[in-house]
């Protein structure tokens, strides 16, 4: 299934969840979140949350600021 | 939840000062401790001990310098005339050094409310409309039922209400305000809770701490402004005032949208028996206005008739904000006079024209109204 | 020993990571100021672009300070609240620098939008430090919220020009009754020691830091200078005073004493 992560499609396997988004951009899930069709989703959930196509996930990451 | 055992509020600081410790912190106090009072931009509660200690007496026409400069940069040159109407002398304490204790065989009188109506007239006759309403302390005949009725009189006829009457629950506070109530002045007497307890021998003013916590309850009622003093003569002055200082500065700290107001009535006296413990001479009087007004440059200070006529003038230009004029300390004093309901005989016994013409003489203006009823949402 | 929420501080010199040459100058930086709080950003990672962000949280969490996470970017309380929890979760902190700046130009706080969030936020457990403008009556509101600090600016963002809200700061200090962090604006060591003198708990500096030609040593003048402003404070600072313009004598009746008739 394709799924919305940022600016890119990926394709994933039908019932992924949300931690496979992240080994898929080979990302360790440290520093950043994560929302999914506009809400944030806890940690927490990531390994209970299945995808389903067309999903829009946003990935965000710690950077330097002030 | 009883409000009577909530420990917030000003008493867990109270809890935490020793009244010894900070009394021999006041005496301890140094010339050079003055000077940087003197010299500060922000003064702190150690500033207020030493313009109050002995050390400052050599001091005294600098602070008294200082502090109606400061007076005149906040208030300008205004002062505000009040009149107290006692309601009643009807009381359930007894207390030491009061005309209205219960244990005095007088003449005891309640306002009707025809009566408290002919009182109005004769005093806006006067010029007055701002309104102290005075009462002893009795719960159940002078209490909620009867200012029920009497606020909603009062106000019709003056635009600022204040009161002094005995401690009241936050929900009274409440719905005396929505009746009009602007102000309530609530005088621990004295902080130290022994002496206290030597003065007030009986009754609900007995307890000490139910008192203390009232500024706190008026506040968090959205009372506009809250009078604090204590009856100087009781205790050590010095040391008494630290603590009236102290309670001013946690109410400020906690309740930001309030106004403050300070008292400091010299023990007179009156029918009851007292020992009057520290004597406080006119130039200490002059020392603690001054020694207010420099902790608290927007504090109001309000100067009763109980001083003589050639202190209160005297008084005028150093620090004062407010001053009542031909109070009547006796229900019904102002439309029929009778001398032995009285709390305590006053010393400035002039007329309001008498007093208003020497206010103006000293170069202030005197402001009756300084408030519109709208403002207390009536 | 500064108290904020549920940590205690030994500095009271917080730090931010933003405008460092990289992530290396920003580490060295940050252990000369001996900081134990610093602010970082959150930011949509860009997939496709070939800009790679620096690692900061690695040196972070070997430095082992606090992070306190800002809300910058977003320009409402929706935004605000959205960012703050994607932050809760990136760095598994309930601490939040709320930051809402719908102004692009001059960054200047929107105290509305940053009450309606701070009042969520805290509801939503944050540990909110709200950075905005030196308004005294909004310090008080952000206060009775419930935010465990406040962050009043002493001049614009980047801007170095140091305490020009001065006299509010002296209020806000004043009245407050939550720790108050002087954030934005600081552009020099004196100015930091000049907020700490005014009784400011804690100061926020990164533009000044960060932008100096030597980092690592600008970060040691600001630890030293804030160490000198609060340690003044402590001693009893002699603080300016208006003079009062003297009128006659107005105690000279007390000598005379009161006339027998």
């Amino acid at each position: 299934m394709l799924i919305q992560v940022n600016d890119r499609q990926i394709e994933l396997p039908l019932g992924s969840d949300v931690t496979a988004v992240f080994d898929a951009l080979e990302l360790t899930p440290l520093g950043y979140a994560l929302a999914i069709n506009g809400m944030v989703l806890p940690k927490s959930e990531w390994p209970h949350t299945r995808l389903s196509p067309g999903d829009d996930l946003a990935v965000f990451q710690v950077i330097a600021g002030g | 939840m009883n409000e009577h055992d909530i420990a917030e509020g000003f008493a867990s600081t109270f809890a935490g000062l020793n009244w010894d410790a900070q009394r021999l912190s006041i005496y301890a106090k140094t010339a050079t401790d003055v000077e940087r009072a003197l010299q500060s931009g922000k003064r702190t509660l150690e500033d207020f001990k030493a313009l109050i200690s002995p050390a400052a007496e050599p001091y005294l026409e600098q602070i008294a310098q200082q502090s109606a400069f400061l007076t005149r940069q906040r208030f300008g040159h205004t002062l505000g005339m009040y009149l107290p109407l006692y309601l009643s002398n009807l009381c359930a304490n007894v207390c030491s050094y009061c005309g209205f204790s219960m244990d005095n065989r007088i003449k005891r009188k309640t306002l009707t409310l025809d009566e408290v109506e002919a009182e109005c007239r004769a005093i806006k006759t006067m010029g007055f409309d701002s309104i102290l309403l005075v009462t002893g302390e009795h719960e159940t005949k002078v209490g909620m039922d009867y200012f029920r009725q009497v606020l909603p009189v009062v106000k019709r006829y003056f635009s600022y209400l204040a009161m002094e009457v005995q401690p009241l629950q936050s929900h009274d506070y409440a719905e005396l305000k929505a009746l009009g109530l602007d102000a309530v002045m609530v005088y621990q007497e004295t902080y130290h809770p022994v002496t206290y307890a030597r003065h007030h021998l009986r009754g609900k003013k007995a307890d000490f701490g139910y008192r203390l916590q009232t500024p706190d309850r008026l506040a968090r009622a959205g009372i506009d402004k809250i009078g604090l003093g204590a009856l100087i003569g009781l205790e050590d002055w010095r040391t008494d005032s630290l603590y009236v200082a102290a309670h001013l500065e946690y109410l400020e700290r906690h309740y930001w949208q309030s106004r403050y107001s300070i008292s400091f009535p010299r023990l007179r006296p009156c029918a009851g028996n007292t020992e009057i413990k520290s004597i406080m001479e006119d130039k200490h009087l002059v020392q603690l206005i001054c020694a207010y007004r420099l902790f608290n440059p927007s504090v109001e200070l309000s100067l009763s008739t109980r001083e003589s006529p050639w202190l209160r003038d005297n008084l005028l230009p150093l620090g004062v904000t407010a001053l009542s004029a031909a109070s009547s300390t006796q229900p019904g004093g102002y439309a029929n006079p009778e001398p032995a309901l009285e709390q305590f005989s006053i010393s400035d016994e002039r007329s309001v024209v008498e007093v208003a013409k020497t206010v103006k003489q000293a170069g202030f203006e005197v402001v009756w109204k300084d408030w519109d009823r709208r403002y207390s949402g009536v | 020993m500064l108290t904020i929420g549920d940590k205690t501080f030994h500095s009271r010199l917080f730090t931010g990571t933003g405008k460092f040459a990289g992530s290396r100058q920003m580490a060295a930086a940050l252990k000369a100021s001996g900081s134990e709080l610093v602010t970082m950003a959150l930011k949509r990672l860009e997939l496709e672009s070939q800009n790679k962000h620096d690692d900061i949280l690695s040196p972070l969490l070997t430095a082992r300070v606090n992070l306190l996470p800002n809300t910058s970017g977003a320009r409402s309380a929706e935004e605000a609240v959205f960012a703050a929890r994607l932050a809760r979760e990136a760095l598994g902190t309930h601490w939040l620098k709320l930051e809402i700046h719908p102004d692009p130009k001059y960054l200047m706080p929107d105290p509305i939008e940053t009450l309606k969030a701070a009042k969520q936020l805290v509801q939503e457990g944050f540990v909110v430090l709200p950075y905005c403008h030196a308004d005294p009556v909004l310090c008080k509101r952000l206060e009775e919220v419930g935010c465990a600090a406040v962050m009043p600016l002493g001049s614009p963002i980047g801007s170095n020009k140091g305490l020009a809200s001065r006299e509010f700061l002296q209020i806000i200090i004043d009245q407050a009754r939550v720790p108050v962090v002087v954030d934005a604006g600081i552009g020099a060591p004196s100015h930091a020691a000049e907020a700490m003198e005014l009784g400011a708990d804690a100061v926020l500096v990164n533009t000044a830091i960060a932008t100096a030609a030597n980092p690592t040593a600008m970060a040691s003048a600001f630890k030293l200078a804030v160490e000198a402003g609060r340690i003044a404070f402590e001693s009893g600072l002699a603080t300016e005073h208006t003079q009062a313009v003297a009128s006659s004598p107005l105690t000279g009746f007390l000598s005379v004493g009161e006339p027998v008739l």
